[in-house]
């Protein structure tokens, strides 16, 4: 499973392509430690600095880039003029070779990157030299659902934050990698899994959980950043989960529910809150001004069988908010009730200044769903502006699964997946990528298994039909698509948008391209040997631009595996 | 008969042997006598009994736990686990996990590949069981496991005699029996 690897870094020659000196040096022991601070004391990610992210043209130092979750990164000296000339200027094997998901995060100079199984490593950010390598060791029982994936690390004051697959959250020491304290999140015999990045503000380590495959009770937690005590909890699945009985989707389309079925279900059995699921897969986005973050959450438990949880399943499917130092609840508002089809909500919110429906510039709230639409709603109430027109065929929509399995488009994993979506925020753009992927929904009735999987049912791929993906920019002031890009294979991993005018993003069969950010062109190509299924970050060290990318493939829709980040500059 | 009952005989002093957790019998003397039915050097020499030799901690204890508390149904192994605590089960499966996992020389065909491809893209088999089919964790390792045992365990699946995971059971249901039997051939030869 593990591979051991050496490390191999490229300096960028002269020359075009990879004929580049190379040096190889051997596997640091666990234990070995350097100092990681190449800039004296800089490297500590103060809350002054992740507040002023969106405009840092140096760091990457969130997730998505920036407190509102844009990946819109502000340094335009890579851009659309010379991206053809962006070369690999390190690159840097990882001892675990399987989905690779993290999003490089760099505070001065240092860069952190995750592996599956939960691996932290800090790495010279102007060259991919080792700087110390930490490895969680996980306990007997994990219990996750599409892969053992992390996604990266929060960084906040003199620590770098992880969570981990055995539910745990880690503080190490960032200067070390040695672990300052852990904490245990929630029970993983029960289900719950991270393998989220954490977020880091205003003294609070925030952060959600797996396990909506499981039968779990979904919750976004906060910790105190110093010692690791829980501040709030607050539950995705509120103990009256039935909501309004909605008959139709966000969109006004009707998904075919019973509602009489259910209305007798839930007087006979009760609320189905204990077991409903409901998990936060993803950071949410904070808006320091009004002091309340937004995040979506993901599907019920069981995904595809209703009749044992009748209700709209609150809050699942839905975008919602919470006071930052409260956890208590703002606002919410479901895009799909009662889903029995795991069109769920993953992908992470976006904080944007959109227009309104009467045309006024307003704090809206941008979330690509698996249904394919771009969900834009107003940040004040949650309530919905507008969706976007579908990025992907949609077909046969809401037919309700069967034992013998129903076909509908698109299939279980979307249209967006847990991909993060980018925003250009000049040109009042967002950018998705999407899968196409048929599948046909087939129900089975069972009972809650105590913490296994259960999806009451099976999604199946139809392996007689062509799957695809595309990458899609949308005006969300309008709805409208503005271009399209097919990719030969269903997308998954995220997006960059730049101020150079570029959009970043990588393929299952190794491709990592820039396209024009306002045509969809393709400007540059390079091909890392393994599936390009990770966000990109970029950065700047002595004033060099870099973009930094994970090729390691992804577990999920089995694409190749690597353990490789490469961070590519512009050639001299 | 005469075979289960002298397994049945081998289970019952397994079974004692794992009960004695108060006496100073050590794991490797407790576990010594399991090796008549799951093989002396980690391959069972019937090969419809499962390899248990490197497969995963989590899913060992899961399968023990699940044994019995009457999950999973197995008349062999029931007296066996009867009297175990949660940590004699932690403790064999720890143990079992430790140990190399066998090279039983088996390799899938070609053939069985090539036709193994369209099943496994339906059942997204390796989102759960991983690139390989190593398994992770509370997820078993497949590649290199008796063909025979996982054809049976799979068709047991199926039809609820294996009652202990439902995804399985609802997954399969719409798979033939040479399905599940091509797929058992192809992933124990990975």
């Amino acid at each position: 499973m593990f591979k051991k690897a050496g490390k191999v870094f490229f300096l960028v020659g002269a020359a075009a392509g990879f004929a580049a000196s190379i040096f190889v040096a051997p596997a640091a022991s666990a234990d070995e430690v350097k100092n990681a601070t190449k800039f004296g004391d800089l490297s500590l990610a103060s809350q002054d600095l992740l507040s002023r992210a969106a405009g840092d043209g140096n760091n990457f130092l969130h997730t998505n880039g920036n407190y509102w979750q844009s990946r819109f990164y502000p340094n335009r000296q890579i851009n659309t003029s010379n991206v053809n000339k962006l070369r690999p200027a390190w690159m840097f094997q990882m001892e675990v070779r399987e989905s690779l998901e993290t999003s490089p995060i760099v505070v001065n100079g240092v860069m952190y990157v995750t592996t599956s199984f939960d691996h932290v490593y800090a790495l010279d950010a102007r060259t991919g030299e080792e700087l110390w390598h930490y490895k969680h060791k996980l306990g007997a029982v994990t219990t996750f659902c599409c892969g053992p994936n992390n996604r990266g690390v929060a960084v906040y004051g003199d620590k770098v934050y992880l969570s981990t697959l055995d539910a745990k959250l880690v503080a190490l020491d960032a200067k070390t990698g040695k672990s300052a304290w852990e904490v245990q999140i929630a029970e993983p015999d029960k289900g719950y899994s991270e393998t989220m990045a954490p977020t880091a503000v205003n003294g609070k380590i925030l952060i959600g959980t797996n396990g909506g495959e499981y039968g779990i009770r979904g919750f976004v937690k906060a910790y105190d950043a110093k010692d690791g005590k829980l501040l709030w909890t607050f539950n995705t699945i509120p103990e009256d989960s039935k909501g309004v009985w909605a008959v139709n989707d966000a969109t006004g389309r009707d998904m075919h529910r019973d509602i009489a079925a259910e209305k007798a279900a839930y007087q006979k059995n009760g609320d189905p809150y204990k077991t409903l699921g409901g998990g936060v897969w993803q950071n949410p986005a904070v808006d320091l001004a009004t002091n309340r973050i937004y995040f979506v959450v993901g599907n019920p438990s069981p995904d595809l069988d209703g009749s044992i949880r009748p209700g709209d399943n609150l809050y699942t499917d839905s975008l919602v908010s919470v006071d930052l130092d409260t956890g208590k609840y703002a606002c919410h508002f479901q895009y799909v009730a009662h889903d029995v089809w795991d069109l769920d909500a993953v992908s992470p919110a976006i904080i944007a200044m959109v227009k309104n429906d009467k045309g006024e510039m307003v704090k809206g709230v941008l979330h690509g769903g698996k249904t394919g639409h771009v969900y834009v709603n107003d940040a004040k109430d949650c309530s919905l502006i507008r969706f976007s027109e579908a990025m992907v065929p949609q077909e046969n929509m809401w037919v309700l699964p069967t034992k013998d399995g129903a076909r509908m488009l698109p299939g279980a994993n979307g249209g967006v997946e847990w991909s993060p979506m980018a925003i250009n925020p000049n040109m009042n753009l967002v950018y998705a990528i999407n899968l196409h992927q048929p599948m046909t929904y087939h129900v089975q009735n069972s009972a809650y298994p105590g913490g296994k999987l259960w999806l009451g049912g099976a999604f199946k791929v139809i392996p007689t039909e062509e799957q695809w993906g595309n990458v899609t920019a949308v005006d969300y002031n309008t709805g409208m698509i503005r271009w399209q890009v097919k990719t030969p294979q269903p997308m998954i991993g995220g997006i960059l948008a730049t101020a150079g005018g570029l959009v970043f993003t990588g393929e299952g069969n190794g491709q990592f391209k820039a396209y024009d950010a306002e045509t969809g062109s393709t400007l540059w190509n390079f091909q890392a040997g393994a599936g390009v299924n990770a966000p990109p970050s970029s950065y700047s060290v002595e004033g060099k631009q870099y973009v930094v990318v994970g090729a390691g493939g992804n577990t999920q829709l089995n694409y190749k595996r690597g353990n490789t980040i490469i961070s590519f500059s512009l050639a001299e | 008969m005469q075979q289960f009952l002298k397994l049945l005989t081998v289970s019952l002093v397994c079974g004692l042997s794992a009960n004695s957790a108060a006496s100073a019998e050590t794991i490797e003397e407790k576990a010594a006598l399991c090796a008549a039915c799951h093989g002396e050097a980690g391959i069972p020499a019937d090969p419809k009994f499962p390899n248990i030799w490197g497969q995963h901690t989590g899913y060992l204890f899961i399968q023990l736990k699940d044994m019995k508390e009457g999950r999973r149904k197995n008349e062999v192994m029931a007296p066996i686990v009867a009297e175990m605590s949660k940590d004699d089960m932690l403790a064999f499966a720890e143990y079992f996990a430790a140990k190399e996992w066998p090279r039983t020389g088996y390799s899938a065909s070609a053939e069985d590949a090539a036709k193994a491809n369209p099943i496994e893209v339906a059942g997204q088999c390796t989102a759960c069981h991983l690139e390989g089919y190593i398994g992770d964790s509370a997820v078993p390792r497949l590649a290199g496991q008796n063909p025979d045992y996982l054809t049976k365990t799979t068709k047991d699946f199926k039809t609820k005699e294996r009652g202990n995971n439902a995804f399985m059971t609802d997954m399969l249901a719409s798979f033939s029996d040479a399905d599940i039997a091509l797929m058992s051939r192809f992933t124990a030869g990975q």
